[in-house]
């Protein structure tokens, strides 16, 4: 019956986003509450819908029902319930049924979340969303459907990819991933919306900024994850290869995050309206061109399924959106109603919308929106050139880590410079001799915080250089805490200070928090790609080799049976002098359906560096083992960085307990301070 | 609550946009046929490089002193399954061409492994062993199967990535010069 | 299950195994054998065809340079890793040889040439900066260009009206707003940054 009822519950939830659009649609252009409420329904409905039929494939998964299609291709009795769940999006009829499962959680939650506000935009929101998830509902029903019934169904399956069994991570870095691609379909339809309404108005600014940050956060977190496993599960010792799909995952986040900046200055200003809302599309319509790179077997990529039907299908589908966007903005734009007090500035503008001082937040913000924009240029451009070479004369290129990095270098320094040097500048103009001080206290301990690493001997002028301005950075940042807590604290003492500070600001403090952990990010990334030591040894048990300052001794193999894969690992211990510190078993995993082992790195770390032990190759009996040993220092706070911006969004994203807490007035907190 | 009743199109934002999304599109769409996997060889077409290996039972071999009739030249591992899917073949073909030298060149794999399997797979031909992978790098090995035909002049005349069978290696060797 | 673990992966150094074979067994019958000895294998196997070597290089520096080489080299059998990074079998063979190479004496551009020659230019990670491939080298830096220009135009606009009415982020942070009339200088402090922020948009 399975394959029946997913089937069902897809074609279904088909009908209700269909009927959905088009109730939205005409509840948008006949201005119509009632139809609105319809739309809201079939919205529920689809979401309903297609997140049943994820569940019902992962009873079917569970069950090991093996008259449904997907699985019989990735299902199999041995495969531990973890990894059997995570088989929903191992292959990819899966994934992309697990794709509409999470478009379903977003529909939900922001149907209901903006439920009975936004009238003259949640029509067309509406609208714009379901068209989208008749899309994905139709691929799901017809060209990927992983509910059809197979005739005479095995009694075993192969299980999934062995390259996603072999790590916890791969548990949590798809989904993330996902709601960071699918999310952005949201902030993609409330900008369609408002084009439709023509108007744009801080009411809705204010959602959509928050609906942008939802899936950046995801998107941020996931891609942090995916480095995360690609470092601990490939055996490359590395985290970040510029490979087609890890740059596809880049490319959105890019205009989600100039995006997330631009808006501010669309808000404050009124200025770079087209441009805003451009890249807020844009966003959404990389993450199409992500997903294409990942699933149409045009790139080469650890990420590629095979060459499926699916690939024309969805080109098909970005065109459209393609060409419905740039129509769209180009026909619409114009007609924007944006809020009264913007007037002022607008009409006093120039070609751009509004006027900059080079000495301002907006200046800051400008020049952080044009340097995303070279990078995602310049990374798209290096993603695709392969394709145009191939496509123009027929040769075969690869870009890979050397030419990108020669790019990210310089581009990435000067986001940490325009990272610091933002928030220290206020909006609107400013004499220079008030703003020396504000850029110089930071700049002086941006010297004093990579003057440690230098005495320690990270003395290469580049490293140091990013670290300084990292420093910079994150004084500036902790300076926007520490100031007004300061100042409160002499009254108020300390506790009290921070809470009262905290409250009033708590969306800033987010934002700051998050920039700390992009300083971080930049810091281990400076040290790991600066300070990486490696080298290959051929051991014999007993004998030991060092790098940095770790020494491993080989103890010899073994060989541990599980149901679903045989390892054959290599013993070592970290040793100092006499006393051992730990026990590291790189390994080799032989899955059954696999002939090559999969060679499973092991890492041990410590605060100051990581040790990393990859195998090479190993004797059957135990007698050698050759050895890759990677000496990497600061990986763990990496690792860490993403959970700082994790929490920096968090703490932005949470809702308002109660929207009355932003300053209203500078007199408040005299009336609110105690006597 | 109604948008102005102006109209218009933003041309600016017209050109710009198409003059982006359009090519990307057409990119895509003229990339379908690409396989991302294949890795290209510059040598074909040109003289086959020079080689020196010594076989199984330790005699060597030097390209030199084959010059003159055709040569095919099969990279193999006993670890590689389509290898052993088109070993019969290339034994056939072997045993038909008496007037084209047909080697084997055993990459990243154990003289001893292939010994043992050849025992029982059998062979009409000699197999070099190729330990440091010089040769293979010499002749832009990528992956196993790999077949190199050459003809007479000792040129390159065709590289075969993957799998052969009996009327393919037909093909290739007439065109390397074989009878 | 694992009959043999070092499938696909060796790297052992096959040259002493080889050479005692040879010496072992000597020439059998057969059509275009030759009796080398070891050494002329061994030395056979560092040299570039119709390329003379150049001084080797001192110790200390054959390792930086073969990584840099190899470092730029992408793995065949890989996805996109280079020669450096990846343990498959490919790799270590190549990074094997290009050391042997770099210790013979043999440049960094004729090492490169070598591999180009039988890999084409695919086996670049990086591109030369010839014909077409200019695309990936100046188009970055024309992106740049633009990206400047139309920032700056935005500067340009603003110095042009710098006499106009303008919010000036002086006005809330001076000692004169109305927020810092207050004696305590603390209450000063904290309006005076309270004003700065309001000065911004907060804007949820």
């Amino acid at each position: 019956m399975t394959p029946e009822i997913g089937t069902g519950l897809v074609m279904a939830s088909l009908v209700a986003a269909a009927a959905g659009s088009a109730l939205g649609f005409q509840a948008g252009a006949r201005q119509s509450l009632a139809l609105l409420d319809a739309s809201r329904r079939a919205a529920l409905t689809f979401a309903g819908l297609m997140i049943l039929a994820n569940l019902v494939m992962v009873g079917a998964l569970l069950n090991h029902d093996f008259s449904v299609k997907y699985v019989a291709e990735v299902g199999s009795l041995t495969t531990p319930i973890p990894f059997t769940i995570v088989s929903l999006w191992a292959s990819l009829d899966g994934s992309i049924l697990f794709w509409g499962g999470i478009l379903g959680v977003y529909v939900l939650v922001f149907t209901r979340s903006l439920a009975h506000r936004h009238r003259e935009y949640m029509p067309w929101t509406l609208g714009v969303l379901l068209a989208t998830c008749v899309f994905f509902a139709l691929l799901v029903a017809g060209v990927a459907n992983p509910f059809e019934r197979v005739p005479s169904p095995p009694t075993d399956g192969p299980g999934p990819n062995p390259l996603l069994q072999n790590h916890w991570l791969m548990i949590v870095h798809p989904p993330t991933l996902y709601l960071g691609y699918v999310g952005m379909v949201v902030p993609f339809s409330m900008i369609c919306a408002a084009l439709f309404a023509g108007r744009l108005e801080d009411g809705w600014m204010v959602p959509l900024r928050r609906w942008m940050l939802v899936p950046w956060t995801f998107l941020t977190i996931g891609i942090v994850l995916g480095g995360w496993w690609s470092y601990g599960v490939l055996g490359w010792g590395g985290y970040w290869a510029w490979d087609p799909v890890e740059n596809a995952s880049f490319h959105p986040w890019l205009t989600g995050t100039a995006f997330l900046h631009s808006a501010m200055v669309f808000q404050k200003r009124g200025g770079l309206r087209i441009w805003t809302l451009a890249l807020g599309m844009a966003t959404f319509l990389l993450t199409l061109v992500g997903t294409f790179m990942t699933r149409s077997g045009v790139f080469n990529s650890v990420h590629s399924f095979t060459q499926s039907p699916i690939g024309p299908v969805f080109l098909a589908f970005i065109a459209i959106v393609l060409l419905f966007s740039v129509v769209l903005l180009a026909t619409r734009e114009h007609l924007l109603v944006v809020e009264d007090d913007h007037a002022e500035t607008t009409t006093m503008s120039g070609v751009f919308g509004f006027e900059v001082p080079l000495l301002s937040r907006e200046a800051a913000l400008l020049a952080q929106n044009a340097l995303f924009t070279v990078f995602t240029f310049t990374v798209l451009l290096g993603t695709l050139y392969p394709l145009i070479a191939e496509a123009v004369d027929g040769r075969k290129v690869s870009l890979g880590e050397p030419y990108f990095d020669r790019w990210a270098l310089p581009l990435g320094l000067l986001m940490v410079f325009l990272m610091g040097i933002g928030p220290a500048l206020p909006w609107g103009r400013m004499s220079t001799a008030r703003v020396a001080p504000r850029l110089g206290v930071p700049a002086l301990m941006g010297l004093v915080f990579a003057s440690p690493f230098a005495l320690a001997g990270f003395t290469s002028p580049v490293v140091l250089a990013t670290l300084a301005l990292c420093g910079f950075a994150i004084a500036v940042h902790a300076l926007e805490f520490w100031t007004p807590w300061r100042a409160r604290a002499a009254k108020e003492g300390w506790g009290l200070a921070a809470r009262t500070v905290f409250r009033r600001t708590r969306k800033r403090w987010g934002g700051h928090i998050a920039h700390h952990g992009v300083a971080l990010l930049v810091i281990t990334i400076a040290l790991s790609k600066g300070y990486k030591q490696e080298q290959d040894v051929t051991l014999h048990p007993g004998e030991a080799a060092s790098i940095g300052r770790h020494t491993v001794r080989y103890l010899g193999s073994d060989l541990s049976e599980e149901p679903h894969r045989t390892s054959v690992g290599a013993n070592f211990a970290v040793v100092d002098g006499d006393t051992a510190l730990a026990r590291m078993r790189p390994h080799l995993n032989y899955y059954p359906t696999q002939r090559e082992p999969i060679y499973t790195p092991e890492v041990y770390s410590t605060v100051r560096d990581d040790l990393y032990l990859s195998i090479v190759e190993i004797d059957k009996d135990g007698a050698y083992v050759v050895l890759r040993m990677i000496a990497m220092p600061g990986m763990l706070w990496m690792w860490l960085a993403g959970g700082v911006i994790l929490l920096g969004s968090l703490i932005v994203v949470w809702p308002d307990a109660r929207r009355a807490t932003r300053l209203s007035a500078p007199s408040a907190v005299a009336t609110e301070t105690p006597a | 609550m109604n948008a102005p009743a102006r109209r218009g199109v933003n041309w600016t934002v017209l050109a710009v946009g198409l003059a982006v999304t359009v090519p990307l599109i057409a990119l895509f769409a003229a990339s379908f046929g690409n396989d991302p996997r294949a890795v290209p060889n510059g040598l074909v077409g040109g003289p086959a490089p020079a080689f020196q290996l010594p076989d199984l039972e330790g005699a060597v071999v030097a390209s030199d002193a084959l010059r003159g009739k055709p040569v095919v030249l099969n990279f193999w591992s006993t670890w590689c399954g389509p290898c052993k899917q088109e070993h019969g073949a290339l034994q056939e073909a072997a045993k038909r061409h008496p007037e084209v030298a047909f080697f084997g060149v055993l990459y990243n794999d154990e003289a001893e492994k292939a010994r043992r399997y050849l025992e029982v797979a059998g062979t009409t031909y000699r197999h070099l062993v190729d330990d440091d992978g010089r040769a293979a790098i010499d002749f832009g090995v990528a992956g196993v199967p790999e077949t190199y035909f050459i003809n007479a002049a000792g040129d390159i005349v065709h590289k075969q990535v993957g799998p052969l069978d009996g009327r393919s290696i037909e093909a290739w060797l007439a065109r390397a010069g074989g009878q | 299950m694992p009959p043999s673990l070092a499938r696909g992966r060796r790297r052992f150094a096959g040259l002493a195994l080889t050479a005692t074979a040879a010496i072992g067994t000597g020439a059998l019958a057969g059509g275009g054998e030759l009796d080398p000895t070891t050494a002329a294998i061994a030395e056979e196997a560092a040299t570039i065809p119709g390329v003379s070597p150049g001084p080797a290089p001192a110790a200390g520096e054959i390792d930086a340079l073969t990584n840099a080489i190899t470092s730029g080299l992408r793995c065949p059998v890989c996805q996109g890793l280079s020669v450096a990074d990846s343990t498959s079998a490919a790799a270590v063979t190549m990074q094997r040889r290009t050391r042997a190479l770099v210790e013979a004496g043999y440049r960094r551009e004729d090492i490169e040439r070598y591999y180009v020659e039988r890999y084409t230019e695919w086996i670049l990670l990086s591109p030369t900066n010839e014909g077409l491939n200019k695309v990936v080298w100046l188009g970055p830096l024309g992106a740049g260009a633009v990206g400047l220009l139309v920032a700056a135009s935005f500067l340009r606009s603003g110095a042009r009206r710098a006499d106009r009415a303008y919010p000036s982020a002086d006005a809330a942070l001076s000692p004169r707003a109305p927020a810092a009339t207050d004696a305590n200088p603390a209450t000063g402090a904290i309006d005076r940054w309270q004003a700065a922020v309001l000065a911004e948009v907060d804007d949820d």
